[in-house]
């Protein structure tokens, strides 16, 4: 079987090679939308970490995906248990009603003592639980379930739970918001702004992890047929949560005169999202996946900046987006603690503000600068090289035109197929590694800094860490996320054999390079899949990778704490559960939390 | 042992405790996934995956030596009854490049384990029969026949042969009725995995993720604290 190829019959190699891959790509059934252009970006220029590093969210992220879906097909949730007490602990459980079927989501509130709350993953306790199952639970599956979710890892699920979830409340908001309400006030518009969220995620679990169903099963009885949509239905579910949460416990206290959130300052909260190391393995790990999704999301943008002239209509929704962006820009920037961040943050507002008088029609460019052809190249090449601003601006062009990018949105799922092709000669092995892995064959690896980081997880909780090879033990057992070290080997091991040999008879000898042939065979026609950095070097920045990934979900506000973990908000801004058939509802784009989005 | 008594794992769970177990027994790179992906295939068709990957780390956990590749001299590889999750693939391979010709596998552990890897290699124009005196296998695309006695083998010297084309109408001798499991069978099987579970026997489990255990690294304070980028209390 060579690349490319599906097999007729999949069920008979169906183990682990295909649970991102969505129905459209298992039938081999390709996008029916435009042509894409040829002028995709090279991964030369994508896949450094410097520019995964600032990515944003588009449209074709997860979530956003996800509310359109539920828009489009008339999801309904519903409550089915609420059994909260004054303190709003107890449970609470939910049936949400989609074209496939009745999915469950259960969650599970706890008294948490203050010196408890963290959001590493080595934490044992937390303010609230959740799962998300392929049925609405029973009474006696509540009981099961709450013997076992309020304890995560160390706990079981079973073969009916598809996501498991934990969740904190924010210290800084969420009593505020409950006094306020309480007293009968909202609560101050500034403060929801600048936290977001009233609880925040530390972990979001699904495809089988703790005996949960495998995502094969969920893709074929819940319908959740895109890679990580269980996952941002349960985030989503989280945020309604703490949304009615938050409303109950006001109700308790306030007694007659609370008041409930009202709808503007719901829609301003999101669920916050605490992310480590965890993602960066899985973006070496799921080269083809990843691949896959930035392939979208540059054919996307090829897509749009192909058009010849822009409408209009098109003109006007540019402005709109810009002058929402700008305010997006100067929330998040007025709340980053990360100075890097923060600097970058200003730089892309002056730009911004440059490119808003560029195209503004009265404006120092009277609009000239998208009156040419293809406008929305020239608008790109704006940006300069600040890699920031630019990645910003394709989320803006990517959103303009649904019309031409929405059908990239099956096409995140990806076969996940690496075999070794035996019969493959050393020396075209060879001449493929100078072809694809160039960028890796130029580092220096005799330089000790160069191999300075090594990657593991460890015993607490199997928590992923990155550990300085040369101060401390754990190297023996480093998780293989080295690809450029890797492959360099490799290169230095196939030179010396004769370039006619196969290449299983080169592993044969050398089964230690087994993956990275493997690797490097399968991922021939997968121009995206590499990381075309050296994520072992002493300067590598992993919350780069961590962003990437988090974009690709959806989320916004990254706000990293170190160089290894971020937090972020999922969902802010999006229609609530009861406006997901409302006209505008997909317009949830560079949210600001001082307003509802929808329009100017 | 009482059904009721097993421990539910999903597939993914024990994909990732096999790939780690493998790696900590000291498979090469690369091979501990395709050695997963082996314990799951035959698990989720009751095949015995999980007594497989057991029977493999008992083995290395005895031996203490270094891992070697088998020896291929002429048609015959010597396996010496090592590990047959660590070469599975490395052997289908070797098939595949001798195709037409028949390799002897001396010695060889499991050989229901050499399934999957030929499973995931055979093409429309490939396929591979197994024989193990007079237990067989056939591997197409797309196809599976297999006598139950050859599920059941425990060490035996297999005749692999890799062959092009389609398999011929009496590629395997007849057989008795009940003596073979078709690919429907197994595909039912593998539903019902999907859909309930595997079920292990809560030892067997235990062995399973203490192996895979061995890939992590000891705490330390200084990777408490730091490894991970935050402080213990991240918090706000």
């Amino acid at each position: 079987m060579r690349k490319g190829d599906l097999p007729p019959n999949g069920h008979l190699l169906g183990d682990g090679l295909d649970q991102h891959l969505p129905d459209e790509a298992r039938r081999g059934v390709r996008s029916a939308g435009p042509a894409a252009p040829a002028a995709l970006r090279p991964p030369a220029e994508v896949m450094r970490l410097s520019r995964l590093g600032r990515f944003h969210p588009t449209r074709l992220s997860f979530a956003r995906v996800l509310v359109r879906r539920m828009a489009r097909e008339g999801w309904r949730i519903e409550p089915a248990v609420r059994g909260l007490d004054d303190d709003g602990y107890g449970r609470a459980a939910y049936r949400v009603h989609t074209p496939a079927g009745v999915l469950g989501f259960a969650a599970f509130s706890h008294h948490l003592d203050p010196a408890d709350r963290t959001d590493r993953v080595i934490a044992e306790r937390w303010d609230a639980s959740f799962v998300l199952t392929l049925e609405p639970p029973s009474p006696s599956d509540l009981e099961r379930l709450h013997t076992n979710v309020p304890r995560q890892e160390a706990g079981r699920c079973g073969a009916g739970e598809i996501v498991l979830s934990r969740a904190n409340r924010s210290v800084r908001l969420f009593d505020s918001v409950v006094d306020s309400l309480a007293a009968g006030r909202q609560p101050s518009r500034r403060e929801i702004g600048r936290v977001g969220y009233l609880m925040r995620t530390t972990a979001v679990y699904g495809n089988g992890k703790f005996g949960l169903a495998d995502f094969e099963e969920a893709r074929r009885r819940g319908g959740l047929t895109l890679p990580f949509q269980a996952e941002m239905l349960a985030v989503y579910l989280v945020r309604h949560f703490s949304l009615e949460l938050i409303d109950h416990l006001a109700a308790r206290r306030g007694r007659r005169r609370a008041a409930a959130l009202d709808r503007t300052r719901r829609r301003a909260l999101g669920v916050g999202n605490a992310t480590g190391l965890g993602m960066a393995p899985f973006l070496v790990n799921h080269p083809q996946l990843i691949g896959g999704w930035i392939h979208g999301r540059e054919t996307a943008l090829a897509r749009v900046k192909a058009v010849e002239r822009a409408a209009p209509a098109k003109l006007a929704r540019f402005r709109v987006l810009l002058a929402r962006a700008r305010t997006h820009v100067a929330e998040w920037r007025a709340e980053v603690g990360d100075a890097a961040l923060g600097r970058r943050l200003g730089a892309v507002a002056e730009r911004l503000a440059e490119i808003d008088r560029a195209t503004a029609p009265a404006g120092d460019g009277g609009g000239t600068l998208l009156s040419g052809r293809r406008p929305w190249a020239a608008l790109a090449a704006r940006a300069g090289d600040d890699a920031e601003t630019e990645e910003l601006l394709n989320s803006i062009l990517i959103e303009l035109y649904p019309e031409r990018v929405d059908d990239l949105e099956t096409a995140t799922g990806s076969e996940e197929r690496e075999e070794v092709r035996a019969a493959m000669p050393v020396g075209a092995l060879r001449r493929t590694i100078e072809d694809q892995y160039g960028w890796a064959l130029e580092m220096d690896f005799d330089r000790p800094d160069s191999r300075a980081l090594f990657w593991y997880y460890s015993e607490e909780k199997e928590e992923p860490r990155l550990g300085f090879r040369y101060e401390e033990p754990g190297e023996d057992r480093e998780l293989r996320l080295g690809i450029a070290h890797r492959v360099t080997e490799l290169k230095q091991a196939l030179d010396r054999e004769d370039p006619a040999m196969p290449a299983g008879r080169f592993l044969l000898a050398n089964p230690g390079f087994r993956r990275i042939v493997r690797r490097v065979q399968s991922l021939e026609d997968c121009p995206y899949a590499e990381i075309r950095d050296n994520l072992l070097d002493r300067d590598c920045e992993p919350v780069d990778m961590l962003r990437c990934k988090l974009s690709m979900l959806g989320a916004s506000r990254f706000d990293p704490k170190s160089l290894l973990w971020t937090r972020v908000t999922f969902f802010q801004g999006a229609p609530l559960a009861d406006e997901l058939q409302d006209p505008g509802a997909d317009d949830w784009a560079f949210a600001t939390t001082g307003a509802r989005t929808t329009g100017p | 042992m009482n059904e009721a008594e097993r421990v539910r794992v999903s597939l993914a769970e024990l994909r990732t405790a096999a790939s780690r177990a493998l790696t900590g027994a000291g498979a090469p790179a690369g091979a501990e996934r395709d050695g997963a992906r082996s314990v799951v295939w035959l698990e989720s068709r009751r095949l015995r995956g999980a007594a497989a990957l057991l029977s493999d780390l008992r083995l290395r956990a005895v031996s203490g030596r270094a891992v070697r590749p088998p020896i291929l001299a002429g048609n015959r590889a010597d396996l010496a009854g090592g590990p047959i999750l660590f070469w599975g693939s490395t052997l289908i391979e070797a098939a595949i490049l001798e195709a037409g010709t028949a390799i002897v596998l001396e010695g060889c552990r499991s050989p229901r384990a050499l399934l999957p890897e030929a499973a995931a290699q055979a093409e429309p124009g490939l396929h591979f029969t197994m024989q193990a005196g007079a237990s067989r296998a056939l591997v197409a695309n797309g196809s599976l026949t297999l006598d139950r006695s050859f599920a059941d083998l425990e060490t035996a010297d297999v005749r692999l042969v890799a062959a092009p084309g389609r398999p011929p109408p009496a590629a395997l001798p007849p057989a008795a009725p009940g003596a073979r499991l078709s690919v429907r069978e197994l595909d039912e099987r593998r539903r019902a995995s999907l859909a309930n579970g595997l079920r292990l026997a809560p030892g067997d489990w235990r062995e399973i993720r203490e192996a895979a255990a061995r890939i992590l690294v000891p705490a330390t304070e200084r990777s408490h604290s730091r490894g991970a980028g935050a402080e213990v209390d991240d918090g706000e």
